[in-house]
């Protein structure tokens, strides 16, 4: 029984001494390379080399994936959660987003401490998602969804920080990419005490811990103070993301990869699992490292660590997702049951008065922007010229709000999670990485190449969704989960080309970033195809959306063939992804958002539920199109960042509500 | 029939002499939307109407820089196409990475779509090249020819004025973080100015088409030159480097005082390569007289 885990090891360490071996011989004699690890011979470049460089990274390497590992096994035993990971929760895009704000604002900052206000950025972040989820007791889905959302808001915004400054930031890419490149020991000086402590910390917390893997109301009634004991271990393991991400940059990953084969490995007492962890976790980054260091020429610098790990791991993480037991945890409670007792007095009145809204927004957004000479009114100035350019852009977006918020209705509806949304469960990125690959490997040129290649990466992941989902019956859980994987591929993705400092990157940048620059009547034409079309094809099955809320077996006793249904309108709502994420970008919460607003208004049937949510998620886009062009005129922010930022704003409201 | 034809074409000709003659009376309106562009235009003596990401050009080309009364037209990767319209340019200038722009352009006004980089052939006669290409499209060959001259000559004397003991091959690397570095060779504007100047790169490997290899400074050992650090170095870079072992490590070795550099624009055109031929000299000659 312990040969499984022990034979693991052991080919580990000997894969990472071979490479370390031939790296080593490669440069000079083994026993002058052993040397220079204890002193410098400051007449020989190669034995500086290895003790300024190579024995420093080899050491920072096995600390930071010790460390990412410890994290990773706490964050996933406190959650009961075994998707759970440094990288999901928030931390490490927090630091990022923290370092971005110091370069641009306050540079002083950074000349005192870079690791401490990656350290800030991290920790800030880690106490928002607490603060949001500790009304719920810190319960393990929705800490997991609060560092998602928390994840993309930062996300979106570090992109407007990123297009509005690409060159002050272009080296902050290479630290986003993690970089493992050494010069000298203040790292390992730096993390080594650092992790040792937390380490031992959390050895002292191992019994709570495993009470934790009993259910819930077992570890209370063993007198386990809950909320305390998550508050404790999820905080170690924060710490120790943050001080890695600060000093090394972000590595994907690692945290998730190495308790998740241990898991596999069939290591399952809580001690044991932590120490193979954390050898796995160290041997692994440092193998990876190791190779990527052996590849030829610039290839290392174009491929970091960091973003390798991330990539690498992605597949992992979908590989693993049906081999997990996942106990059926309580389901969010949704907004859903919330929200209907009062809900009577509004109906009709309020559609029309939406449905107002909408065409007043549009007369005023197309006719009053800022020009040349500031605030202009078209009716005054009578340049209606301007509307040829602004009518495309506004029309796309209401266009696109209303079919993300139509995808993100029958999202919720059917997996009765208020959380999900295109957004959220991967159709979305994956359209924006069939773009990405078609863009950098030139198979694809113009608009038309980008929609066949957007199409065909949603197919995809799709796919992918429905593949690894169908035996559960698209669980909801699982549904979420499948997205975080194909998001976190996208990120890698987009990490590692940003990282290359290529000036082409910002054009591509921009793009992701969904904005409606690029929208011609040809576009617009497209889209309203679209939206007619599938808006339509989304009304036949109104009856379907409202039984499924109601529960698998209820579903089922009134003669709906739950899977069917559910897969016919995943499908019809990754069309309507697809279509809108090629206007506005992957990232965008209205799809979260248009359907929550909606249910407040107070519509709960589905069709009323569908009208109401693409009116608002219309009237959003449209608001978010314009205001995105009048922020920092002249220069533009994408409508996608812009809905984005308004729409992570409700989110956190609502989620701490929830 | 011929006879007809050959008025017609002499017609032609007169209206398309007075079109441009027309044209040069009144000051042309112009926009730039690549950096490279908006300095040759300033080169060329021309205020562009509109330029883009003044405060960040003004701050990372710094010179020739752009006069307050050009307007900004937003980013580079996305102009604002209402305010460019409402400027009703004569030209446009963008670079062709930015294909998505063009048709769009067109509408406005003519469009020239032309870069040095990105095709891994950049030198002086390119850098010629596009100045050339670039005053045509307005009908400035002669401020082009002159720009070209002066420059050249400028070039010379700075080339002269290098002390004449042999020069160090320099290395010219530019900080992304405190680890990382730009390293410039083949394909980059510095070494265009480099050649001109007849002074040796020390960076013996490849570089993209922009004319640099994204680095961590261990790449840097072995390699016998003379740094050039060109500004700005990233925000905590100077403290970290101040203590950083490996650095110090690498000055001491390469024998010569680290030489830096105000910002310069990396992908710029013949004033950026100028101007950086000009603070290059005067960091040799300076180290020289101390």
């Amino acid at each position: 029984m312990r040969i499984l885990p022990f034979g693991f090891v052991g080919l580990l360490l000997l894969a990472v001494l071979a490479v370390c071996y031939a790296q080593l011989t490669a440069q000079m004699p083994f026993n002058l390379a052993l040397q220079s690890f204890l002193h410098t011979d400051w007449q020989s470049v190669i034995s500086i080399k290895l003790s300024l460089t190579w024995w420093p990274r080899l050491f920072t390497t096995l600390i930071c994936g010790a460390a990412l590992a410890v994290a990773g096994v706490l964050m996933q035993q406190v959650l009961r959660n075994p998707i759970a990971s440094p990288s999901t929760l928030g931390v490490a895009t927090g630091a990022s987003f923290g370092l971005m704000l110091a370069t641009l604002y306050a540079p002083w900052l950074i000349e005192i401490s870079h690791s401490l206000v990656a350290l800030m950025g991290g920790l800030i972040t880690m106490a928002l998602v607490f603060a949001l989820s500790w009304r719920r007791a810190l319960s393990p889905t929705i800490v997991v969804i609060t560092g998602l959302v928390i994840n993309l808001y930062f996300g979106a915004f570090s992109t407007v920080l990123l297009i509005l400054n690409e060159e002050k930031l272009s080296g902050l890419m290479i630290w986003g990419a993690g970089s493992l490149v050494q010069t000298g020991w203040e790292n390992v000086q730096y993390l080594l005490p650092k992790v040792i402590i937390a380490t031992g910390a959390a050895f002292l917390f191992l019994k709570p811990l495993s009470l934790l893997e009993l259910t819930e109301s077992g570890a209370k009634s063993l007198g386990v103070s809950l909320a305390k004991l998550r508050f404790i271990c999820l905080g170690l393991a924060v710490l120790l993301t943050s001080w890695v991400v600060a000093s090394v940059g972000v590595i994907g990953f690692i945290g998730l990869a190495a308790p998740a084969i241990t898991r596999l490995l069939g290591v399952r007492r809580l001690a044991p699992k932590l120490i193979v962890a954390m050898i796995i976790g160290a041997l692994l980054l440092t193998l990876t490292d190791l190779l990527i260091q052996s590849l030829p020429g610039y290839m290392p610098m174009y491929i970091q660590t960091g973003a390798a790990t991330a990539a690498l791991g992605a597949p992992l993480m979908l590989w693993l997702l049906p081999k997990l037991s996942m106990k059926h945890q309580t389901q969010t409670e949704t907004v859903l049951t919330r929200h209907t007792p009062h809900v009577r007095r509004f109906g009709k009145k309020s559609i029309l008065l939406t449905a107002a809204m909408l065409v007043l927004g549009l007369a005023v957004f197309s006719t009053v922007s800022l020009q040349n000479q500031g605030w202009q009114w078209l009716l005054l100035n009578g340049e209606w010229s301007m509307l040829d350019w602004r009518l495309p852009r506004l029309l796309t977006a209401l266009l696109a709000g209303a079919m993300l918020a139509v995808a993100g209705t029958i999202i919720q509806r059917i997996s009765g999670n208020p959380m999900a949304s295109p957004e959220v469960i991967g159709i979305s990125s994956g359209t924006a990485i069939g773009l990405i690959l078609s863009l950098y490997t030139g198979l694809a040129a113009g608009i038309t190449g980008m929609y066949i290649s957007g199409l065909i990466g949603a197919a995809i992941s799709m796919l992918i969704i429905v593949l690894l989902n169908r035996k559960s019956g698209f669980q909801p859980e699982r549904v979420l989960l499948t997205g975080v994987a194909i998001t976190a591929l996208l990120n890698a993705i987009q990490t590692i080309i940003l990282a290359g400092g290529d000036p082409r990157n910002y054009q591509f940048l921009a793009w992701m970033s969904g904005s409606t620059y690029y929208v011609t009547y040809q576009t617009l034409l497209m889209t309203l195809v679209c939206t007619l079309v599938l808006v339509s094809l989304v009304f036949l099955f109104t009856k379907w959306l409202d039984i499924l809320p109601l529960g698998q077996a209820s579903a089922q006793s009134l003669g709906v063939r739950v899977s069917r249904s559910r897969l016919v309108l995943l499908a019809i709502s990754a069309c309507l992804t697809v279509a809108a994420t090629l206007v506005v970008g992957p990232l965008s919460f209205v799809g979260l958002m248009a359907p929550h607003l909606a249910r407040m208004l107070g519509f709960n049937r589905a069709k009323e539920h569908l009208i109401a949510a693409a009116l608002v998620g219309s009237f959003l886009m449209l608001f978010a199109d314009w205001l995105g062009r009048q922020w920092l005129y002249p220069q533009e922010i994408p409508a996608g960042m812009v809905a984005s930022i308004l729409g992570g704003l409700y989110l956190l409201w609502g989620l701490q509500r929830l | 029939m011929i006879v007809h034809s050959i008025k017609g074409l002499g017609l032609t000709t007169l209206l398309l002499c007075l079109s441009s003659w027309t044209l040069h009376a009144e000051p042309q309106r112009l926009v730039s939307i690549d950096w490279s562009h908006t300095e040759t235009l300033l080169g060329l003596g021309v205020t562009p109407v509109g330029a883009t990401q003044k405060a960040a050009y003004n701050a990372w080309v710094k010179e020739p820089s752009i006069p307050a009364e050009s307007v900004d037209i937003g980013l580079r990767t996305q102009p604002n196409l209402e305010r460019l319209a409402e400027l009703k340019p004569d030209h446009i200038f963008v670079s062709p990475a930015y294909q998505y722009h063009q048709a769009r352009l067109e509408k406005i006004a003519p469009v020239t779509a032309i870069s040095i980089y990105a095709d891994g052939k950049a030198n002086w006669q390119a850098l010629q090249n596009f100045t050339n290409t670039m005053a045509a499209a307005i009908g400035k060959e002669e401020a082009a020819q002159q720009l070209i001259t002066r420059s050249e000559s400028t070039l010379q004397q700075l080339k002269a004025s290098l002390p004449s003991k042999p020069q160090a091959d320099l290395l010219m690397i530019q900080f992304m973080d405190a680890r990382h570095v730009r390293v410039f060779g083949q394909n980059s504007m510095y070494q265009i100015a480099l050649n001109q100047l007849g002074i040796k790169n020390a960076w013996p490997g490849d570089t993209n088409a922009w004319g640099f290899a994204l680095v961590g400074i261990d790449h840097l050992l072995n390699i016998k030159g003379q740094f050039v650090v060109v500004d700005p170095l990233p925000a905590g870079a100077k403290e970290h480097l101040e203590q950083d072992r490996l650095w110090q490590y690498l000055i001491k070795e390469s024998g010569h005082p680290v030489l830096r550099i105000e910002p310069v624009w990396s992908f710029g055109a013949i004033p950026s390569t100028v101007r950086f031929a000009t603070l290059i000299t005067q960091a040799i000659t300076e180290q020289e007289a101390n």
